[in-house]
């Protein structure tokens, strides 16, 4: 227990796992975070359980890409964006005018009549759009609408972005109580980044009349790589909510193997 | 044109044009009766608005003060300038009447003016008199009423009816008459009324009070262009200019900064703000990245900063425990309920001063089934709250082209369900097709083309929202769920 005496800040080694963990959050502050907001639950089954905070952090960003498994029809790949309206509605209950949900560039902006019925607390209201003229104005935006303590979601299209601006945003996020959700185009799934979690968004054929995607945790920081079962997760969209339900498993499952797998290359 | 009213049941004519006058409509005739006397489409109606036609006279006469800074109001249609010691200052009594009157007319209206040693005769010049411009000095005030009728007097109309029992109808007639006969067979206040008018008897107005504008300003020594002084300048221009607003309880919508340079035109920079505010910070942190760009030229002499559009705001209670700014992680208005519409706001100042106003926008839902206009967005500085229409139950996709892109189609009915799609270069095989949804076009607008709305999923699992048109038979790509 020597290498305990040297790690736990008071001098007390640590008896349990416990202790061990406590300590070790101290020192990468995760449990600041945690305390400070409570998380936003998908509401998808195992992927809530297995996050460390019990669902995507708020005060924090995370990052989406999403893949069709076709070329993207012009210029750029999608952005996940029923994925994203329905992640913004939980962060953002209540009908009150704020907290606000920003959009930001014009890729991320949602169908706006889809917005007027969802649930209870109508998005519409409190959502805000923003087009910026260029990178480095879009940036500018996602940082300061992540710093805003009158905002609840901040969904961002962050194409091109470098590791220290990732930085920057994490601590922008860190700054506010905003769930940061950027969305990156599929070629730079291999980039590092300092976002909170990664996310990976595929569309997939369905039986029913609803649209159908599997969505894929990718990397989630301080947890270790998950199994295959826990991390991956088929959801559809429902039409008259705008609800994104995990389907049970014993339904439609398209066959894996007739689809090319993703390669992640990471930048050295 | 004529101004209608509705007085009971029926609607009447409340004012008239004179080219109606003079084709005979009155006021209080009834609506129909007066639209008869002219061919149909040859009358104008408008409702008549006496609230509103109050509140423009009083921005009229606000208008008027660069004649005079004494103006009275006269409901319900005159004004009533006092303009002594001011006919120097435009050369002469003729020239600030022909001044006046340019005025009135360049902004669109018809002016009658009249210049008196009194209200009361000037009152009754303007209205009566036979030409158009009269200028009456002291002495000739008696032989310029004199031809004018006993209704330019203002009285009331018991004592015209009794005037004219006894056939006096013009002023000179009165006059010739001794005052003691006068008051005891009409009373006191005609002979008040002729005493006003002759000037023996003073009038007295209430002229027109006017807020003072926000403003503060500043004069430097001499022409500077040491960024510190001005950026200092502005900073405790902006600290006096949240004061004079909280004295009055009002929050600023628009700063502007008006930076008067030497051997050049002033520079002006403006903000906007969407919610009324007046603090300094928050005014400070939008005027600065402006003021950085400003051409300083060869030196500023003054720095004024106005708020030409306030709006009111309550005090409120702040907290206990003031905020730190060294603080970073603190929430300024913690425990206040309109905080958090406070921070937002001021969040979408900045964003759309620097982006520009019509880059941060709100959506609303707006009355119409085509899907490209089923919403309108709107700049966030320009809230106006419009009546929400309900949204439709149909599936929508989650995000819509902006332009529908053509699509090749191969189908099995030339209206039916889709086989294979090609666009913007793919092919797709159609595994699910859903519809169709018929959306017609807004007939009343007088435009055509019906659409039928598919929704299609392709082998990838991805849904696409098409669309036929029916009069040409041509295939489009409207909208995808992502």
């Amino acid at each position: 227990m020597r290498h305990g005496a040297q790690i736990h800040p008071t001098g007390n080694p640590p008896r349990t796992l416990q202790d061990l963990r406590a300590a070790i959050d101290a020192i990468t502050d995760n449990t600041a975070q945690a305390l400070a907001a409570p998380p936003v639950l998908t509401g998808w089954g195992l992927l809530d359980a297995a996050m460390p905070t019990g669902g995507l952090a708020r005060g924090a960003v995370h990052e989406w890409f999403a893949e069709t498994g076709e070329r993207p029809s012009s210029g750029g790949s999608p952005t996940p964006l029923a994925v994203l309206i329905h992640l913004a509605r939980l962060a953002a209950p209540g009908a009150d005018l704020s907290p606000a949900v920003v959009w930001i560039g014009r890729r991320c902006w949602p169908y706006p009549p889809l917005l007027a019925r969802l649930g209870a607390g109508s998005l519409l209201h409190r959502s805000v759009f923003i087009d910026a003229r260029d990178h480095a104005e879009r940036i500018w935006a996602i940082d300061i609408a992540l710093r805003c303590p009158g905002v609840a979601a901040v969904v961002g299209d962050a194409a091109g972005l470098s590791m220290a601006e990732s930085r920057k945003l994490q601590l922008a996020a860190a700054g506010g109580r905003a769930l940061g959700l950027i969305v990156k185009p599929v070629r730079e799934i291999g980039e590092i980044s300092a976002a909170n979690t990664r996310w990976l968004v595929r569309s997939e054929p369905s039986q029913t009349g609803e649209p159908g995607w599997i969505v894929e945790l990718l990397r989630c920081k301080g947890v270790r790589p998950m199994s295959e079962g826990v991390r991956r997760i088929t959801v559809r969209w429902r039409h008259e909510t705008g609800d994104v339900r995990l389907v049970p498993d014993t339904l439609d499952r398209p066959a894996e193997a007739a689809r090319p797998p993703i390669r992640i290359r990471h930048a050295v | 044109m004529l101004l209608a009213a509705t007085k009971g049941q029926r609607r009447v004519v409340a004012r008239c044009c004179r080219r109606a006058r003079e084709a005979g409509v009155r006021r209080g005739m009834p609506l129909s009766v007066a639209r008869a006397l002219f061919r149909p489409g040859a009358v104008r109606i408008e409702p008549y608005d006496p609230r509103g036609d109050a509140l423009a006279l009083r921005r009229l006469a606000a208008w008027a003060q660069r004649y005079s800074p004494t103006i009275a109001i006269d409901d319900p249609d005159s004004l009533l300038i006092d303009i002594s010691g001011c006919e120097r200052f435009f050369q002469g009594e003729d020239r600030l009447l022909a001044l006046v009157e340019e005025g009135f007319r360049a902004i669109g209206l018809t002016a009658r003016a009249a210049v008196a040693p009194t209200f009361a005769a000037a009152w009754s010049l303007a209205r009566y008199a036979p030409t158009r411009r009269i200028i009456v000095p002291q002495s000739a005030q008696r032989e310029a009423l004199s031809p004018l009728p006993v209704r330019a007097l203002r009285l009331s109309p018991e004592i015209l009816q009794s005037l004219a029992e006894v056939g006096i109808e013009r002023v000179e007639d009165l006059l010739a008459l001794s005052r003691r006969s006068l008051a005891s067979r009409f009373g006191e206040e005609l002979l008040l009324r002729l005493d006003l008018a002759l000037g023996q008897a003073i009038e007295t107005i209430h002229p027109l009070r006017l807020p003072e504008p926000f403003r503060a300003e500043r004069l430097f020594d001499g022409p500077t262009t040491q960024w510190e002084a001005i950026e200092l300048t502005v900073r405790e221009l902006a600290r006096l200019l949240c004061h004079q607003l909280a004295a009055r309880e009002r929050g600023a919508r628009r700063v502007e900064a008006l930076f008067l340079r030497i051997d050049a035109t002033p520079i002006t920079i403006a903000a906007r703000l969407s919610r009324p505010s007046r603090d300094e910070r928050h005014l400070w942190s939008l005027l600065r990245p402006m003021l950085e760009r400003v051409n300083l030229g060869f030196g500023i002499e003054s720095v004024a900063l106005m708020a030409p559009h306030t709006a009111r705001l309550c005090h409120e209670q702040r907290d206990i425990c003031m905020r730190d700014p060294g603080v970073q992680n603190e929430t300024p208005h913690a425990g206040n309920p309109h905080a958090g519409d406070h921070v937002l706001g001021e969040l979408l100042d900045t964003l759309a001063n620097r982006l520009g106003p019509d880059r941060v926008s709100a959506a609303q839902l707006a009355e119409s089934h085509i899907p490209e206009r089923a919403f309108r967005l709107r700049t966030v500085l320009d809230p106006s709250p419009e009546p929400a229409s309900p949204p439709t139950d149909a599936p929508r996709p989650t995000t819509l082209l902006v332009n529908p892109t053509p699509a090749e189609v191969m189908a099995l009915t030339p209206d039916g369900p889709v086989m294979r799609l090609r666009w913007a270069g793919q092919d797709c095989d159609v595994l699910a097709c859903i519809g169709p949804e018929r959306i017609a076009s807004e007939w009343w607008r007088g435009e055509r083309g019906t659409r039928d709305y598919f929704r299609i999923q392709d082998q990838a699992g991805r849904w696409l929202w098409i669309y036929l048109e029916r009069e040409t038979g041509r295939w489009f790509v409207h909208g995808l769920w992502v």
